[in-house]
């Protein structure tokens, strides 16, 4: 019989030791959430891949700047948002969306009851429309929605203005709902 | 308006709030690569087995470095004493003129005589100006000198030590000729080498080849006679291996979905249907998982090879030797990994382990080819593939097989 489990306090010190087996374990048990937030952040799963592939060596080297003040998984989180926006900055893809990128969008709020049968079910295609959003929506939209930023902290850290990061978040919403509405209505 | 767009928001947020994927294990596997990659780059010589390959390199670089000073500062040593001689082709007709003279009957007093005799005149001139000059016995000295360590050179019969090392008298052609492989009376030489091999280990199983890469690294003393040379040394190499666990625990997992219909309402668009207003519920129990994992272990292991090896041909700077070994290998070290595995989830979790013992001693067979390659007089650079195979199992299992390996050697040699 071996030793079945460990603490995340002795993962992370196995970690800080540079022992592998204890970054695998660290691995395992936060790669799958943090894919997730990869995947919300890129435009496809090779490039979520890339992405939490680099995210985690930053997590290895700098785990020891982890003061355990709040929980760890909120804390490698924070590591993956940081990624992916300084990646993307990187990659010179501007947070303010080119002419030819913005689609058509309807001025109108679409109100529909479908919305209410939204499920885990659809989550594949949701998450494929966010991957289709022009890169300035996703980001803030996946700011505000998932990580619970308000739009004074998106505009210091995408760099654009407050009223920026508003029409973006409105503009990504209305795209979000035209899309999800088309794909509930053949099931009506 | 507001309110609505808020419902969307937490219709999103929760429709992707639990989703997981399982990323590809490329992932994990360039992640360790980056990681070892800055491993390498820092060193920690506390942590001896993740140093090794910086230690080797080190040392080898400090070997290589050695022998090329050592080499130059011989060349030059030779050159300023081959600068002081006059040729030697004219010094070995001197000694060929007279075969049996020794030594001392090289400095009798007849060849000095004469510069002496010649020297008269400057000595009366020297007394002249009554400053005393012993100029005669400057070139009594040094004709004696030169006689003395032509005496003491290698005598022609070893044309090992001929075709080594080259002298002024010895043309191109003739250092690079193999006049070795006919001289059965040619000495022992003792060369020191360094090297690093690359290896491709493939350990057979029922399911299929397991197959993975490893490294050696070591040192070697060779005695060369003729054209056979006889080796043994001393190298680390660390080998791998898959561990299999049976992990059996429970969950308390989602097991379907139930609807609940709060309410119904007439379909306007469809007089004969109704809408229903559900939610989805989803129904949770334990559930039992029994799974199959495995983990990748590391054995470190000291080990002694012995070699024997046989010129085969040689061109211009250019030497191909065919060699057999056969190589003692020592655990020294283990790491076995049991998998990663929380608890938060699980419960009534155990794993059970069905690791086989790794022997303590193995032993393996090989052959392979070394091309040579003579940087200067003493140095050489070494390359060719090798084959090994292993004379048993790595472990006690009974269904482990007897691995094979094929690599690439590199390294350097030093001739003393």
């Amino acid at each position: 019989m071996v030793q079945p489990g460990y603490t995340d306090d002795e993962v992370i010190k196995g970690c800080l030791a540079g022992k592998r087996h204890f970054q695998t374990m660290l691995y395992q048990k936060y790669a799958r959430s943090l894919f997730a937030v990869c995947l919300r952040y890129s435009n496809n799963t090779n490039e979520a891949e890339d992405l939490l592939q680099e995210a985690f060596v930053k997590i290895f080297t700098s785990l020891k700047n982890y003061r355990g003040e709040g929980p760890l998984g909120a804390w490698l989180n924070r590591i993956v948002i940081n990624t992916a926006l300084s990646r993307f900055r990187k990659e010179k893809q501007s947070i303010t969306v080119e002419m030819d990128e913005i689609p058509d969008i309807a001025d109108e709020d679409p109100q529909d009851d479908l919305f209410t049968q939204l499920s885990k079910d659809h989550c594949q295609q949701i998450l494929r429309f966010i991957q289709e959003l022009p890169t300035g929506y996703r980001q803030v939209f996946n700011l505000y929605i998932f990580e619970g930023y308000n739009h004074k902290d998106i505009a210091q850290l995408l760099g654009i203005t407050e009223s920026t990061s508003r029409t973006q978040l409105h503009k990504a919403k209305l795209l979000l709902k035209e899309r999800i509405l088309r794909l509930m209505k053949p099931h009506k | 308006m507001e309110s609505k767009r808020d419902i969307f928001e937490e219709l999103i947020k929760d429709a992707l709030q639990d989703m997981a994927p399982e990323p590809s294990a490329k992932v994990w596997k360039g992640i360790v690569r980056r990681l070892s990659w800055k491993e390498f780059l820092r060193f920690d010589i506390t942590n001896f087995t993740s140093n090794i390959y910086q230690i080797a390199a080190v040392s080898l670089a400090g070997v290589s470095l050695t022998a090329l000073l050592l080499t130059a500062v011989i060349q030059s040593r030779e050159q300023e004493s081959e600068k002081k001689e006059p040729p030697r082709q004219e010094l070995t007709e001197d000694i060929q003129g007279q075969p049996n003279q020794s030594t001392d009957a090289l400095t009798t007093e007849e060849p000095v005589k004469e510069p002496v005799e010649k020297s008269q005149p400057v000595l009366q001139q020297a007394k002249h100006l009554e400053e005393p000059i012993p100029q005669p016995s400057i070139e009594i000295t040094q004709t004696h000198q030169i006689r003395y360590s032509i005496t003491f050179r290698p005598s022609p019969k070893y044309s090992l030590l001929k075709t080594q090392y080259p002298t002024l008298a010895s043309s191109s052609d003739e250092l690079h000729k193999p006049a070795l492989l006919k001289d059965e009376k040619a000495p022992w030489q003792i060369n020191l080498g360094a090297s690093w091999s690359w290896n491709r280990m493939q350990i057979p199983e029922a399911t299929g080849d397991y197959r993975y890469n490893f490294n050696t690294l070591g040192l070697k003393a060779n005695a060369v006679k003729g054209n056979f040379r006889f080796g043994a040394g001393l190298a680390y190499q660390r080998l791998f291996d898959q561990l299999p666990y049976q992990i059996n625990y429970k969950t308390y997992d989602s097991t379907g979905y139930i609807f609940n219909v709060h309410y119904y309402m007439p379909d306007p668009k469809n007089p004969d249907m109704v809408i229903l207003i559900t939610s989805k519920e989803t129904v949770y129990d334990s559930v039992k998982h029994s799974t199959l994992a495995f983990t990748s272990g590391s054995y470190d292991y000291l080990t002694i090879p012995f070699s024997v090896g046989y010129k085969l041909l040689i061109f211009n700077k250019f030497s191909i030797f065919m060699d057999g070994n056969a190589t003692l290998q020592f655990l020294v070290h283990k790491n076995e990994p049991v998998p990663a595995l929380f608890n938060s989830y699980k419960s009534s979790l155990s794993m059970e382990a069905d690791l086989p013992r790794r022997k303590n001693l193995l032993i393996d067979l090989g052959a392979g080819l070394t091309l040579e390659y003579t940087i200067f007089n003493r140095l050489n650079l070494i390359a060719g593939p090798s084959w090994r195979w292993w004379l048993q199992p790595l472990s006690n299992s009974p269904e482990a097989s007897k691995p094979s390996a094929w690599g690439i050697k590199a390294g350097i040699d030093y001739k003393f």
